[in-house]
């Protein structure tokens, strides 16, 4: 483990925002940690940075004690905020050296660790810019860079994507895939499923400040659900096809909706396979297809709750 | 080493915004070269007399008026600076860096100080060329404006712990400056105060009575040195304890 956090309380009066969490991160993983908003994901990270103080628990970081004045643990962590924070009267270039310098960088390491994070965030060309003349988009990926300058082991990065255009979305998403394969260890917040999914290896799911449910993606689905929903298409539909399909061990119902067929089957049976075979057999198949139940209903199962909420508009 | 590179961070901020170089440097300088303009001209059809010496003792006054006036309100940047930086978002950043807070905290101050310095330095050279002003013992004067400086910077964090937003800091160190100038020997209006108050407990009258300007006519006949080192006594006792106040507060209140 590269960092773990044990039984963490942090109370604001009477609220809770951290509930006897419990967060294993491990060497070279992408974590995800998701939940919908106000879920506490911040304020587990801001603890697990050593930037607040907690009420209870323990926070260790590379096996050491965290808290709010270990300045050896920050050395090789990196933070991407949830908020722009970025000086706005500074140039993307004069940002990046001064985080870089405070990480005790200097000279030409200094310079050279610049250039390289100034390629990989694409704002080479923009680089003597201030940022208030950037996109979102661009901004974003400045917020980020700073937080690479001075290569941190471990990479929190808080919902770094939230009001970011699609295009820009998917350019942070290979980006922390790329960091995570040069083997940082990175923690990834977000409260959309489909990036977690993208690419977290393991995630962690949050709710009322604390984690009800981890694993890898697999696990988690395989958890709440065992069925798959499989949708076909066949070139002839007819009801003989229907009946054999029932008659496959493991399949629940077969439901014709349009010239869709809608097959509940047990997960892992290999039906999807079999289906198919006898589709061939009844004049072919136009279109098939099989749903993994996803992290959404998941989360639905365990909380009764979506991910997302309607009111955020986001 | 740090501290000089947060140093040098906030005076790069700081001249990236001219409207504030203006402020803290042309402002000062145009309202001294205005009023000693003015003053002259009345004393002149007045047929008075307002040298002394061969020095200008109106023009003293009012530069050293001025002066004060706006080192006492020079603490705004190191306040302001700290409030975006250690109140608002940028501190989740700033504070995950392996850098103390008070690196910060100092690093504004100094840079703060520097800029309050570099101003003060050039009104003072331009009035003593231009208008003949009396600068007294020179190192009575830079410890004098120092000290007040340093005590505007204490103000301005110490504000900003507290400050709902930046622009209030802007506010309330320009009132308390104003209401400082305006008892002491006042700039546009005068609040009357009782003299030992206004030599001993507010900043810049002593700071007056460090560099003589109450008694100038003693002070150049050199009379007044020892009255200078106890005003100066007084401002290092006053600057220590806001020292000490700032640091309390910083402790009890880690933003
Ligand atoms: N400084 C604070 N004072 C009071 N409540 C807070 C504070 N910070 C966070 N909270 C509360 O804690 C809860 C969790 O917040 P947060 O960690 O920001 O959630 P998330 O990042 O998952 O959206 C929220 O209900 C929020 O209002
Ligand atoms: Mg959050």
């Amino acid at each position: 483990m590269i960092a773990t956090m044990k039984n963490v309380v942090k109370r604001y009066g009477d609220f809770m925002a951290l509930d006897h969490l419990d967060l294993d991160i491990k060497e070279g993983e992408i974590l995800g940690l998701l939940g919908p908003n106000g879920a506490g994901k911040t304020t587990a990270i801001r603890a697990l940075c050593g930037l607040i103080d907690v009420d209870r628990g323990d926070i260790n970081v590379f096996g050491k004690r965290q808290s709010i004045n270990n300045v050896d643990i920050k050395q090789d962590m990196g933070i991407v905020t949830q908020e722009l924070t970025v000086f706005s009267d500074l140039s993307a270039q004069d940002n990046l050296k001064y985080f870089g310098s405070l990480y005790g960088l200097r000279g030409s390491q200094l310079m050279e660790n610049v250039k390289r994070v100034l390629e990989f965030v694409e704002l080479t060309e923009h680089a003597k810019k201030k940022p208030d003349k950037y996109s979102g988009g661009m901004k974003s990926r400045l917020n980020i860079g700073c937080a690479l300058v001075h290569r941190p082991k471990l990479l929190i990065m808080d919902e770094p994507t939230v009001g970011i255009d699609p295009q820009s979305r998917n350019h942070i998403l290979e980006a922390v895939k790329k960091i995570a394969s040069e083997g940082t260890t990175v923690i990834y917040t977000s409260h959309y499923m489909e990036e977690v999914q993208a690419i977290c290896n393991n995630i962690a799911i949050m709710d009322a400040g604390r984690v009800i449910a981890g694993g890898t993606i697999d696990e988690l689905v395989g958890r709440i659900q065992h069925e798959d929903t499989i949708r076909l298409i066949a070139a002839m539909p007819s009801e003989a096809l229907a009946e054999d399909i029932r008659a496959i061990s493991g399949v629940k119902s077969v439901t014709m909706i349009g010239n869709e067929y809608v097959i509940i089957s047990t997960t892992g049976s290999g039906n999807l396979n079999r289906i198919m075979e006898i589709a061939m057999r009844h004049g072919g198949v136009a279109n098939i297809s099989s749903d993994k139940p996803n992290l959404e209903d998941v989360f639905l199962t365990l909380t009764g709750k979506t991910l997302r909420d309607e009111g955020s508009g986001q | 080493m740090n501290f000089l590179i947060t140093t040098k961070h906030y005076l790069k901020r700081f001249f990236t915004n001219p409207l504030e170089v203006a402020l803290m440097t042309l402002l000062p300088a145009g309202i001294i070269f205005i009023n000693i303009l003015v003053f002259d001209n009345i004393a002149n059809e007045a047929g008075a007399d307002n040298m002394y010496n061969s020095y200008n003792l109106a023009a003293t006054a009012i530069t050293m008026m001025i002066l004060f006036m706006f080192q006492l309100m020079s603490g705004v940047y190191a306040g302001q600076s700290i409030f975006v930086d250690l109140r608002q978002d940028r501190r989740w950043r700033l504070m995950a860096a392996p850098v103390p807070m008070s690196t910060y905290v100092f690093g504004a101050i100094a840079a703060s100080m520097i800029f309050s310095l570099t101003t003060a330095a050039l009104i003072l050279g331009v009035s003593f060329f231009a208008f003949n002003i009396f600068l007294g013992n020179i190192a009575i004067v830079v410890v004098a404006v120092f000290l007040i400086a340093l005590m505007s910077q204490f103000i301005g964090i110490i504000i900003s712990f507290f400050a709902k937003s930046k622009g209030a800091i802007d506010g309330i160190v320009m009132a308390i400056s104003f209401t400082m100038s305006a008892m002491v020997g006042g700039f546009l209006i005068n609040i009357p105060v009782p003299q030992f108050i206004r030599e001993n407990i507010i900043p810049t009258g002593v700071a007056f009575r460090a560099v003589g300007v109450y008694d100038p006519i003693n002070t150049i006949a050199g009379y007044r040195m020892n009255d200078s080192l106890i005003a100066i006594g007084i401002l290092i006792g006053m600057t220590f304890l806001l020292g000490i106040v700032t640091l309390v507060i910083a402790r009890r209140r880690p933003f």
